[in-house]
């Protein structure tokens, strides 16, 4: 018994299709191995390893989601006299750069209390090894009314982020040198990083979808009917037998629903059986995608991990990153920002492993590597420690495998756990956070 | 060489025993065989030579989970936002508000994001968002309510609405209130709050998510 498949696409001459041919069977040898092939690289079946987990690069088209789309509106740069010279984060916010997804374009809509933009400059920071900086050049559109909003002036960047081997964290800031023009302060009111592609395309898709067994077949066809066929059953000396070819036709239909999602045209009595979820309940290593939900900052901080306005006072500044006053209970957990969010239908959500978090904080008071970022989606919660990132005052922490409810609302929470007891002021400011879906 | 594609569609009259040996069974099979491995792979099933699929809503080769045929549709979060850091650090709950609105006031917000491009048809999966949002009672006795008004900033007399109500000053959720038609693209949404009646409500958060995974 030996299992046909294809190493990559073979596909068959015309010269073995058309009228006249003769006939063979190597073109249903080329349509059996094929057919394999693909059914594998979908399902993650028979251990194979060139999954279609859209990456792109033959591993199923670019999703092309965006990373960032976040309203931020009362977040004001007010900074303290006293700190001119220093370089501030007025927005920064950590993401997942989806491997094979590089080039992107930034827009961040904010408003001047002094004559700007000159004198902000807009900067992705990427970390691998260190902390690397790139200043990337922006245009700026002359303030104009957007509804209700006045003056706005949009910045526009079209950025390149290195992926690496595998998906990589990149940090994504618009910084700001405090000097004398920009004193009165500049309020983001959005920001948004999403891919760059070409301009939506009306598809036409007039053309027939391809083969598949057609009324008055009405058997529903499901993914996995066949795994496949056997190099007997399609050899040389045999016949062109009536059970290959409509299970062959068969399988090629149902695939195409399954990465269609939808019933095939003229094909109306049909149902589709198996939808491409990722949710791992037909087949166990359905390969699940890098699907960025959201990315946030969550208010500005000054180079350094120094406070923006407040390091020991017990009120947060309005625009400054917002700081968790450890409670008068160790390991308690303080909720700093929850969000609705519908989640799809992925993995085995009772038992995740493809949920995941970044949580981005700075801090000029040393070591927090005893606190601990946590999310709670009322499903349940996930946590992990900070690990620094090198001098910049900056910690960051990792969180896999959160629970959640699949294909409904969710109500995401991010929390911070101390390891102290008493109340300190001004010790860990949140910056950002970033949740996605990475296999 | 040149390889088969075909759009063919077989019966099963054609595949059974004793049917007549035609070339557009293997027409059909391999020629069909290619699109689906375009369509899955994202790529031309021939080195060097271009896609014999329709290109997605991106532009680009194969699936990209737009919607039908391109794929099912995720459920996909759009646009959010949070309070400013106006909380109160000494507040462990630290829950950072949009704000409190009496009895009779009104606040509108101007929703930029977004949307990656999908097939402009009618009900297709990503052509709504819809709002949702946090919310609970302010001061004051009886049960809070407020409308929410979602339009296309081109487009501001085409609104849908939805009214959230509590009566409980434990922060709660209101999902699905409102939808607005999206394009693919930069929208701008303008999101109304109005009608404040009875009690104040106090806010917590506006999101808004692209819900279904097939059609409407």
């Amino acid at each position: 018994m030996t299992r046909l498949k294809s190493t990559t696409y073979r596909g068959s001459p015309v010269r073995d299709t058309g009228v006249g041919s003769s006939i063979k069977t190597r073109w249903l040898d080329s349509v059996a191995r094929d057919l394999a092939k693909i059914y594998d690289m979908l399902t993650g079946e028979n251990a194979e390893t060139d999954t279609i987990n859209h990456s792109g690069g033959g591993r199923g088209a670019l999703l092309n989601l965006p990373l960032i789309n976040q309203h931020v509106d009362r977040l004001m740069w007010q900074p303290d006299a006293t700190k001119r010279g220093v370089r501030a984060f007025i927005a920064l916010a950590p993401v997942k750069i989806p491997d094979g997804q590089t080039t992107y374009r930034f827009q961040a809509d904010l408003r001047f209390r002094g004559p700007g933009p000159g004198d902000v400059d807009l900067e992705i920071h990427s970390y691998d090894s260190g902390w690397t900086k790139t200043a990337w050049p922006f245009t700026a559109t002359t303030p104009r009314d957007l509804g209700s909003l006045e003056n706005v002036t949009t910045i526009t960047a079209d950025l390149t982020l290195s992926t690496g081997a595998g998906s990589t964290i990149a940090y994504v800031a618009i910084t700001a040198m405090l000097g004398e023009d920009i004193f009165d302060g500049v309020q983001v009111l959005g920001w948004r990083l999403s891919p760059s592609v070409g301009s939506s395309q009306r598809t036409d898709w007039s053309q027939d979808t391809p083969a598949l067994v057609g009324d008055p077949f009405l058997v529903a066809a499901t993914i996995d009917e066949t795994t496949g066929f056997d190099g007997e059953q399609i050899a040389d000396n045999r016949g062109l037998d009536a059970l290959v070819l409509t299970s062959a036709t068969s399988w090629l239909g149902a695939m195409m629903e399954y990465v269609m999602g939808g019933v095939l045209p003229g094909n109306n009595a049909r149902t589709v059986t198996d939808e491409w979820h990722h949710d791992q309940s037909t087949f166990a290593s359905e390969p699940v995608p890098h699907v960025p939900i959201f990315s946030e900052t969550l208010g500005a901080i000054l180079e350094g991990g120094i406070p923006f306005c407040v390091s020991t006072s017990s009120a947060n500044a309005e625009g400054s990153a917002p700081q968790v006053a450890t409670t008068a209970s160790a390991s308690t957990a303080v909720d700093v920002v929850t969000k609705l969010t519908y989640l799809p239908d992925f993995d085995d959500a009772a038992s995740p492993t493809t949920l995941k978090a970044i949580v981005l904080v700075g801090t000029d008071h040393g070591l927090i590597d005893d606190w601990s970022a946590q999310i709670d989606t009322g499903a349940g919660t996930s946590a992990a420690v900070f690990f620094s990132l090198l001098d910049d005052g900056m910690w960051v922490a990792e969180i896999d495998d959160i629970p959640y409810t699949a294909g409904a609302l969710n109500r995401i929470t991010l929390q911070i756990v101390t390891d102290v007891g008493t109340v300190v002021y001004g010790e860990c400011q949140i910056v950002g956070w970033h949740l996605f879906f990475e296999e | 060489m040149a390889l088969t594609t075909s759009t063919d569609r077989l019966t099963e009259d054609e595949v059974r025993s004793l049917a007549p040996a035609r070339a557009r069974i293997p027409r059909a099979l391999a020629g069909g065989t290619r699109w689906l491995w375009e369509l899955a792979t994202g790529a031309p099933s021939v080195a060097d030579e271009r896609a014999v699929t329709p290109r997605n809503p991106d532009g680009q080769t194969g699936a990209n989970r737009s919607g039908y045929p391109w794929g099912p549709a995720f459920r996909n979060h759009l646009w959010s936002t949070t309070g400013g850091s106006e909380g109160d650090p000494a507040d462990v709950a630290f829950q950072r508000t949009l704000g409190t609105f009496d009895v009779g006031e009104r606040k509108q917000w101007v929703a930029r994001f977004r949307v990656r491009p999908f097939v402009e048809r009618p009900l297709t999966p990503f052509s709504r968002g819809y709002l949702s949002i946090r919310c609970a009672a302010g001061s004051g006795a009886g049960t809070s309510s407020a409308v929410f008004k979602l339009a296309r900033l081109e487009t501001p007399d085409r609104q849908t609405s939805g009214t959230a109500t509590t009566s409980s000053t434990t922060i709660g959720t209101q999902a699905d209130l409102a939808f607005v038609d999206l394009r693919p693209g930069l929208n701008t949404v303008l999101i109304t709050l109005d009608s404040v009646t009875t009690r104040e409500i106090e806010l917590y958060s506006l999101s808004l998510c692209q819900i279904v995974t097939r059609t409407h």
